[in-house]
């Protein structure tokens, strides 16, 4: 995915298609090492790279297909996976919330980067850069 | 939504606006049920329709009552892990719209594709695909439109002083009614009044959790300091589990044909651009209820302002009948009863396609009266879904709880993924939907009834999502065409080599190949791709990956 124009689409495509089995062989690794005693630090860690590369993948996939340019949709599922990797990744890492801890726009810290960062963030980049790039044609 | 589980809310007030609900729900179905000829407008409402009405057309079938009732349930019970269920809701409508909305519009402006199974059919050539996909589709109809029978008699009994029984015949009644007179086109004009109020009373009432709780931050710090685990960034659940619920509702909403054949319906493809911006924020909207009422609650149960629910679906009746004013809870009542009709017509529109027009397509023999075998397939579907709503209890909440992870593991595979990535093949398709469908019925089964109960955190349908996927790359690359052209042209001496996929395949994905014989001699191939051999191995399975591209013959 470096080319700007659609030439770099095959090689885009084999990208996205990289990076949703990855993410989906991650998964399954996830729920493997669940039936291990001592895999829970595993399972988390690669349910949630998982998760973070399986959705950039696909979405990589289906924008490539609508002729979205490579170097955007490159971007794009970087930030998907950005997002979502260090909005679940960010609060398994901190410590734990105290009754006094400061929020953020009326929730604890580690809550507010799933809520506004997962759930919210995206509003503003995705339907925005769907509108931006819509082409009524299918390739 | 478990049945006999919400306090009756019979009010003058309650009566009187659940009796306006359905008398317009009855009003939209006549006009409807003239305005519908053939098969395409009860299947796809003609083509017919505008951004708004396909939006909250959209979103009523994306949202069922659950949402009103059994969400906020969840949330009160395990805390923000539950959220995850609706935490990726700003990605997927992009990432669904991107996959599916222009392809599946333009399959139908150049094959007449109606149904999500058509689709599938028509990207593969087969009708085996299409044929599985529309099994898939009826099974998973069938147990999902039983259990909202059921939750539908439990809600229009806490409307009515009707007895349950009664309450259940007369709800489904008017939604069976309305969905075989009218088809989709009589479900989508409800689903835009019902939507509408339910995204209003949606923002009335988290407004209203606001000024009870004294606002957000109040609400958090007495979570905090009273049960901490609750507001943690999983709840009480573990991370697998939550980021299972994420998984599943994020990926597995891209294969949900309720909502995806809607793309079918819009009558001016270009309006399609706004779609995903509208619907995220629609879906937003909505879905504050869902998390207002269940932290809420939660906070106002540990301040002692509320005494502790007996039930955890008792949360959005107890809130709104002690915290909100009369008419406010009654529009939310009537509005859940909306809900599940809106899904249940949904559900008949996709299940009583699969049945009228893909069974019959996939066996060679389709129908030539779409609209008179439509309805009749809708009638076969309510009473399908109504002799299993009468089963035991078990089989029923089995079926409801597998029918969202059928529909993922059959569908996201095969058509979200495979219509975009020209590497899929249908074997890869039909293999997928069959592990789909398999594992799915076998882990959800064994996990139910505690043959084989699954390691916490490990969900079956997420499971059973993932290895379709896999089965899907596996299958397409072990069936694709560059496998074929690999044997053709470079194990035989004197076959043509160039730069084809076959060639490029051998050469970088299992041993360097250094000379191929061709017409006009041997030639040399080398890979240049300074790629590690793993990932040089997934892109050129892929067939198109850089690495081979730069492999000069």
């Amino acid at each position: 995915m470096t080319s700007q124009s659609n030439d770099g689409a095959p090689r885009g495509e084999a990208a996205a298609v990289s990076v949703t089995v990855l993410g989906a062989l991650a998964i399954l690794v996830a729920y493997l090492a669940a039936w291990f005693p001592r895999g829970a630090g595993v399972s988390t860690g690669a349910m949630i790279l998982g998760c973070a590369a399986s959705v950039a993948g696909i979405a990589a996939l289906g924008a490539l297909r609508s002729r979205v340019p490579s170097r955007l949709v490159a971007a794009l599922a970087s930030f998907l996976f950005v997002d979502i990797a260090a909005g679940f990744g960010v609060p398994a890492l901190l410590p734990p919330d105290t009754g006094h801890a400061p929020l953020v726009l009326g929730l604890p810290l580690r809550v507010a980067i799933e809520v506004y960062g997962v759930a919210l963030l995206p509003v503003v980049i995705l339907p925005v850069a769907y509108a931006v790039t819509f082409r009524r044609r299918a390739p | 939504m478990s049945a006999a589980a919400i306090p009756a809310q019979r009010t003058a007030i309650t009566v009187v606006i659940g009796a306006v609900y359905f008398v317009v729900c009855g009003v939209i179905a006549v006009w409807a049920t003239r305005r519908t000829r053939t098969g395409d407008d009860f299947f796809v409402a003609g083509s017919g329709i505008g951004l708004w009405t396909m939006t909250l057309s959209a979103m009523a079938a994306s949202l069922s009552g659950f949402i009103f009732i059994g969400g906020p349930g969840l949330l009160y019970t395990v805390g923000f892990g539950a959220l995850f269920i609706s935490l990726s809701a700003s990605i997927t409508t992009p990432v669904s719209a991107w996959l599916l909305a222009v392809p599946l519009r333009a399959l139908r402006d150049t094959h007449g594709a109606i149904t999500v199974p058509d689709a599938v059919g028509i990207r593969y050539g087969s009708r085996l695909a299409q044929g599985i996909c529309a099994v898939a589709i009826v099974v998973a109809t069938v147990g999902y439109v039983a259990t909202n029978f059921l939750a539908l008699g439990v809600v229009v009994q806490a409307i009515f002083p009707l007895s349950l029984p009664v309450a259940t015949v007369t709800g489904v009644g008017v939604v069976v009614a309305y969905s075989v007179t009218g088809g989709i086109l009589a479900g989508v004009y409800t689903d835009v009044f019902q939507g509408s109020i339910k995204a209003v009373a949606s923002v009335l009432v988290f407004v209203a959790v606001l000024r009870a709780g004294h606002g957000l931050g109040a609400i958090s710090h007495t979570l905090l300091a009273r049960d901490a685990a609750f507001i943690g960034p999983w709840g009480t659940m573990t991370p697998l589990a939550a980021l299972s619920l994420f998984f599943l509702f994020g990926v597995g909403t891209l294969g949900q044909p309720q909502v995806i054949s809607k793309y079918y319906m819009l009558r001016d493809p270009s309006q399609l651009r706004w779609y995903p911006l509208l619907m995220t924020l629609i879906l937003i909207v909505t879905l504050l209820l869902f998390f207002g009422v269940g932290i809420g609650v939660k906070a106002a149960v540990l301040r002692g302002a509320i005494a502790p629910l007996a039930r955890a679906d008792d949360a959005t009746p107890v809130f709104l009948m002690t915290q909100t004013a009369p008419w406010l809870a009654a529009i939310v009542f009537s509005g859940i009863a909306a809900a599940i009709m809106g899904t249940v017509n949904a559900f008949f529109n996709v299940g009583g396609a699969a049945l009228a027009h893909d069974l019959p397509v996939a066996l060679g023999c389709p129908v030539r009266n779409e609209l008179a075998v439509g309805r009749w397939a809708t009638l076969v579907i309510a009473a399908a879904s109504a002799a299993l709503a009468m089963q035991s209890g078990a089989v029923v909440a089995l079926l409801g709880i597998f029918g969202w992870g059928l529909f993922a593991s059959t569908l996201v595979p095969s058509l979200a993924i495979g219509i975009n990535w020209r590497g899929a093949t249908a074997a890869g398709a039909v293999w997928s939907m069959v592990v789909g469908l398999v594992v799915t019925l076998v882990a959800e089964s064994a996990n139910h009834f505690g043959w084989y109960p699954l390691p916490n955190g490990v969900n079956a349908s997420g499971l059973a999502l993932v290895l379709a996927i896999l089965t899907l790359f596996v299958v397409s690359w072990g069936t694709g065409r560059g496998r074929e052209r690999r044997a053709m042209r470079c194990t035989e001496p004197g076959a043509p080599t160039r730069r084809g996929a076959g060639a490029r395949l051998l050469s970088v994905g299992t041993q360097p190949i250094t000379r191929c014989e061709s017409p006009t001699g041997p030639q040399a191939i080398r890979c240049p791709a300074r790629v590690p051999p793993a990932l040089r191995m997934i892109k050129l399975f892929a067939r198109t990956g850089p690495a081979s591209r730069r492999l000069r013959v």
